[in-house]
């Protein structure tokens, strides 16, 4: 088979159901061989964003592209496209090595060089001698890999997963994630993944695409969109993220909106004094005092839970303050005062 | 699809009181179907083995009866008549009923319901009016032919419309069309559109995808639409009978015939088991069919 371009991009595409925009002037360029992750709450568009790529979601504008070659307008079959649906989608009254060997049958291979093409597919996913088994007959876990080797085995341009492990329970998932990791490193296929699974996302992916509300928020590698996130969306969604309003007061000064609680800011460029900003801080960057500088607040919550103890406090202004520190580390008692503070480095600045 | 798994699992006691009390709400309707079905259908049984002596029925064991079912050239001529019917009536209410079911469980959307109805909808006015009303629609005189000649297609009125065989497989096609869209609907309905998708998306067109996926799942419903239409058409007496004109008898008419007309109950009962013995193998062979398709090893 020849080599192909994996590389997608998609240019301006909106598609609207009933008046309602579910993809809203997306532009995103994904690279061949890359795992690329489209994260967002259900609803923000990201499944039509990925049927888009397959085919199945014609968009309203915009032009998709796979290799450097428009795609719009070419039905899925046409297009050189393989899913692995969210509930699977295994033909019911095909065994597995069947199922399988669809896709090759449908590209009208041989039958020799099928049946050789299927062993090597149920042996990359550890199901040998599964072969002959119905679907009705393997577990959640060997149908997630079935419907992969089927998607797999035809070598498409780039492999489309509607969120592939949404259906298996924890410990699976984290099993399959690894083993899909592997697949993907191994076989240098564009993958493209849609999960609302901000570990999931983490895990898997070279970049992420963080969606809401049929917009692209972020679009970076995991550690940029974890640590310098763009926008207050996506330092909520993905992790967990403190989020103040405060007011610049001066070089490298900023006051928490109604608290009064001065804070300091780092990095060049900041916003001249008298601008709003939000700041993000993740709990881990949070340590507690008894006294010192920093942000006070009323303990109300503990939260033990081994290695780790979650502490919230509420701030002055009512907004809760969570900090997360080794379980040695110094603990208030609840409803006493303490003191929250971080560095200026831990403080990353979202501007409005 | 549901599987039975091998072995008993034990019952408890409770459990066996419940069963028992399931069991009796049973009794009534299976105490029915043994006085008014199973028990004449015995004494069927016995009496094709009587004979017949100036107008009287002999006990006796005579296999005489049989004999003659395959040995009387008329017999025989209605039989296969009546399952060449059968068979052609099955395959048009197929066609016909196939993108009629297809239509309301994939694409009606929230009209399903009414369709649905539309579809039972004949069953509510008795089968003799509507077939009654063929007789205005295919008669020489009738709808068609006077449309076709206002029309100027025919200068003289069709006469083969009604009373032949044609017109007993269109009254029938009609009557049983509802029979065969109801499971075909049931089967089609539970093909998941991400089936469709996957094959779609693994490169089949919409042919092949109905081929490999659409039609091949379909089958259950095929098969359960074909056992209705087919059995029934089988043993179907008040459509020839207001249709067919008299000439070519079904073997349904036949029956009726023996035992009215001709007061030989032997003979007709004879005909009838011959009759019930092809229903039964069929059905037998259909639920074989749906066993193993339902996930069921044999």
């Amino acid at each position: 088979m020849t080599k192909r371009a994996g590389d997608i991009e998609l240019v301006k595409v909106s598609k609207r159901y009933s008046g309602a925009a579910a993809v809203d002037d997306v532009s995103i360029a994904i690279e061949a061989g890359e795992f690329v992750t489209v994260l967002g709450p259900s609803g923000c568009g990201k499944s039509t964003l990925l049927r888009m790529v397959s085919g199945f979601v014609e968009p309203d504008e915009g032009d998709v592209r796979i290799g450097g070659a428009s795609v719009t307008g070419l039905p899925p079959y046409r297009r050189d496209t393989a899913m692995v649906f969210q509930d699977y989608a295994l033909f019911p009254h095909r065994t597995v090595a069947q199922n399988i060997a669809f896709g090759l049958r449908m590209r009208r291979m041989e039958k020799s060089q099928i049946a050789r093409k299927v062993d090597a597919m149920l042996e990359l996913l550890n199901l040998a001698g599964f072969g002959n088994r119905r679907i009705g007959e393997i577990s959640g876990g060997q149908a997630q890999r079935v419907a992969l080797g089927r998607a797999l085995v035809v070598e498409p341009a780039v492999l489309l997963l509607d969120e592939p492990l949404g259906a298996l329970d924890l410990k699976l998932r984290k099993q399959m994630q690894a083993e899909l990791k592997g697949i993907h490193r191994k076989l240098k296929l564009t993958f493209i993944a849609v999960t609302h699974d901000q570990e999931e996302a983490l895990n898997l992916s070279d970049r992420i695409a963080v969606m809401n509300a049929g917009r692209i928020e972020q679009f970076a590698d995991p550690e940029t969109i974890y640590n310098r996130p763009a926008s207050r969306f996506v330092a909520d969604f993905v992790g967990e993220a403190n989020l103040f309003d405060a007011t610049v007061i001066g070089p490298g000064m900023a006051q928490l909106v109604g608290d009064g609680s001065t804070v300091a800011l780092s990095g060049d460029g900041l916003p001249p004094p008298g601008s709003r900003l939000t700041l993000a801080v993740r709990p881990e960057a949070i340590a507690v005092a008894a006294t010192g500088k920093g942000v006070a607040a009323i303990i109300e919550d503990i939260l033990f839970s081994g290695s780790v103890r979650r502490i919230v406090g509420r701030l002055a202004n009512g907004q809760r303050v969570t900090a997360m520190q080794p379980a040695a580390a110094f603990t208030p008692a609840l409803g006493q005062s303490a003191v929250f503070a971080w560095t200026a480095e831990a403080a990353w600045i979202i501007r409005p | 699809m549901e599987r039975i798994s091998g072995g008993s699992p034990t019952i408890l006691p409770s459990q066996r009181r419940r069963r028992r009390f399931a069991l009796a709400g049973l009794a009534p309707l299976v105490l029915w179907q043994l006085v008014f079905f199973v028990v004449p259908l015995l004494i069927l049984l016995v009496i094709s083995f009587w004979t017949m002596r100036n107008y009287r029925l002999e006990p006796g064991f005579s296999l005489e009866n049989y004999r003659a079912v395959f040995a009387d050239p008329a017999l025989w001529r209605s039989l296969v008549l009546s399952l060449e019917t059968a068979f052609f009536v099955t395959l048009a209410c197929a066609l016909l009923g196939y993108p009629v079911a297809y239509f309301i469980a994939k694409k009606a959307g929230r009209f399903r319901i009414v369709l649905l109805i539309a579809v039972i909808a004949p069953f509510w006015i008795s089968i003799v009016m509507r077939i009654s009303a063929w007789r205005i629609l295919l008669g020489e005189n009738g709808v068609i032919n006077q449309a076709l000649i206002s029309l100027g297609l025919t200068s003289e009125p069709l006469g083969g419309l009604l009373y032949s065989p044609v017109s007993t497989a269109i009254g029938l096609v009609y009557a049983y069309l509802p029979l065969y869209v109801l499971p075909l609907y049931a089967a089609i309905d539970r093909i998941q559109d991400s089936w469709i998708d996957a094959a779609k998306d693994l490169n089949a067109g919409p042919v092949r995808a109905f081929l490999e996926v659409t039609l091949p799942l379909s089958l259950p419903g095929l098969v359960v639409g074909a056992v209705f239409c087919f059995i029934f058409g089988l043993g179907e007496f008040v459509t020839p009978a207001l249709l067919g004109g008299g000439k070519q008898l079904l073997i349904a008419q036949i029956i009726q015939d023996e035992f009215q007309r001709r007061q030989d109950w032997p003979g007709g009962a004879a005909i009838a088991m011959v009759l019930l013995a092809i229903v039964f193998t069929l059905l037998l062979l259909s639920m074989r069919y749906l066993r193993i398709a339902s996930g069921e090893r044999p």
